[in-house]
């Protein structure tokens, strides 16, 4: 079996906004093969560092390959804990008693920093897969399950049981600006259960 | 009164909106004002008239109007379920839909009405919701609404503004907190918590206002993410 997934060429847009940033329609862009061991003769690992002749354009990983290497974020990084608290208010969804609002930030965390973030489902029976942007986040510990193996991976995304507390650890390693986390429940979301975090160079 | 369009019914006559053929934005050719109606919109506003029950309803002026028929059809509705006793989360939601009001000034009464409706129709008669009405500033277009309890409570459940926990679906204050918004014209339908900033709410009602953006229309810089 071989399976295939290939974007050849760009997405033509024809709203102006995004023409403008759009490379020309039929460039190429990306392709992924999807399936077991294609191989591919010219294939290089990763990461780039470890290549020193640079990327080739081919991403295919095989068995054995070297990959990116996980560097845990360790508690005497960290320098501030936040607390939020994701809960049900007027039939709509809160993060610390608060509704989302695009022009208020909800923490302000410090470019290239390391923080310890809990977050707290106070929601009753309700689940919240709580997605932070930008950053990848590490957990270190839930209130309601002990940590599998699959939970040590770097994740976009954790998920609150009732009366879930999970604390986790966030590095701001890359962008200063605003970004967003927020319920993933596409109805929670849009009914305000989301916060806007400032990175501060 | 003579001219006065059919869909304006009797029981609407003398009430303080206008017919809705005074309303801005919008023609009678359809919803876009060009009587273009894509599959989508047709869907969607057969998916409301549908499932939106047109009860029997009575203004703070005593006025028996028809849900659907009288209020919402060709009309943007603002909707918020309240009661004159409520001491909690209703006054917020009034004060809110107060400023709501004066920022979308004369628009309402004519393409958009405010719809505040009892979910205590025995304690809140006409005279009741007129007093109350009158104390928080309700202008023309915002129509405080009475009725049958069960009719009522089966609007509130199709506007899904409900909790699926009976025993926190009881308690009525859980439900006077959320405005719920729609185009009849587009059946683009939304709600939001009336304590969130207001300017907010504004913006969402008058994204609900303007027709769905066609390919190739340019993009409204309104739309635009400050994220």
């Amino acid at each position: 079996m071989t399976a295939r997934v290939i974007g050849r060429h760009a997405v033509t847009h024809t709203e102006p906004a995004i023409a403008m940033l759009a490379p020309p329609p039929g460039t190429p862009l990306m392709k992924f093969i999807v399936g077991p061991t294609i191989g591919n003769p010219s294939s290089q690992p990763f990461p780039k560092a470890a290549n020193p002749g640079g990327f080739n354009g081919d991403a295919t990983i095989e068995p054995g390959d070297p990959l990116r290497p996980h560097t845990p974020i360790t508690a005497a990084e960290i320098v501030r804990t936040r607390h939020f608290v994701f809960d049900r208010e007027d039939g709509a969804w809160t993060i610390n008693e608060r509704f989302f609002d695009p022009d208020r930030d909800d923490a302000d965390p410090d470019l290239g920093t390391a923080e310890r973030w809990i977050l707290e489902n106070d929601s009753g029976g309700w689940v919240h897969p709580i997605h932070i942007h930008l950053e990848a986040h590490q957990v270190q510990s839930l209130k309601e399950r002990p940590l599998e193996p699959q939970d040590a991976a770097k994740k976009d995304t954790v998920l609150l049981g009732p009366d879930e507390v999970a604390e986790v650890f966030m590095k701001f390693r890359t962008f200063p600006g605003r970004f967003v986390f927020h319920c993933h429940n596409i109805e929670h979301e849009d009914m305000r259960m989301m916060g806007v975090f400032h990175v501060y160079e | 009164m003579l001219g006065i369009p059919a869909l304006l019914v009797a029981g609407c006559a003398g009430s303080q909106w206008r017919p809705v053929s005074a309303a801005r934005g919008f023609t009678e050719a359809g919803p876009d004002g060009q009587g273009r109606e894509s599959a989508y919109t047709r869907r969607a506003r057969e998916h409301m008239r549908r499932n939106l029950p047109n009860i029997l309803l009575y203004t703070q002026d005593g006025k028996p109007v028809r849900f659907y028929d009288d209020l919402v059809k060709d009309r943007v509705v603002l909707i918020n379920f309240m009661y004159t006793q409520c001491t909690g989360k209703c006054p917020p939601t009034t004060r809110a839909l107060v400023k709501i009001q004066e920022q979308l000034a004369d628009r309402v009464g004519t393409d958009i009405l405010i719809l505040s409706i009892t979910l205590d129709p025995e304690v809140d008669t006409p005279e009741v919701l007129k007093a109350y009405a009158d104390d928080f500033g309700a202008g023309p277009g915002w129509v405080y609404l009475t009725g049958q309890f069960d009719e009522i409570d089966e609007l509130r459940h199709k506007l899904g503004v409900f909790d699926p926990d009976p025993i926190l679906d009881a308690d009525r204050t859980n439900h006077a907190g959320i405005l719920t918004f729609g185009n009849e014209r587009t059946g683009r339908w939304a709600a939001l918590p009336a304590r969130m900033d207001t300017d907010e709410i504004v913006k969402a009602v008058l994204r609900i206002t303007r027709e769905p953006r066609r390919r190739g229309d340019p993009v409204p810089v309104a739309s635009r993410s400050r994220l």
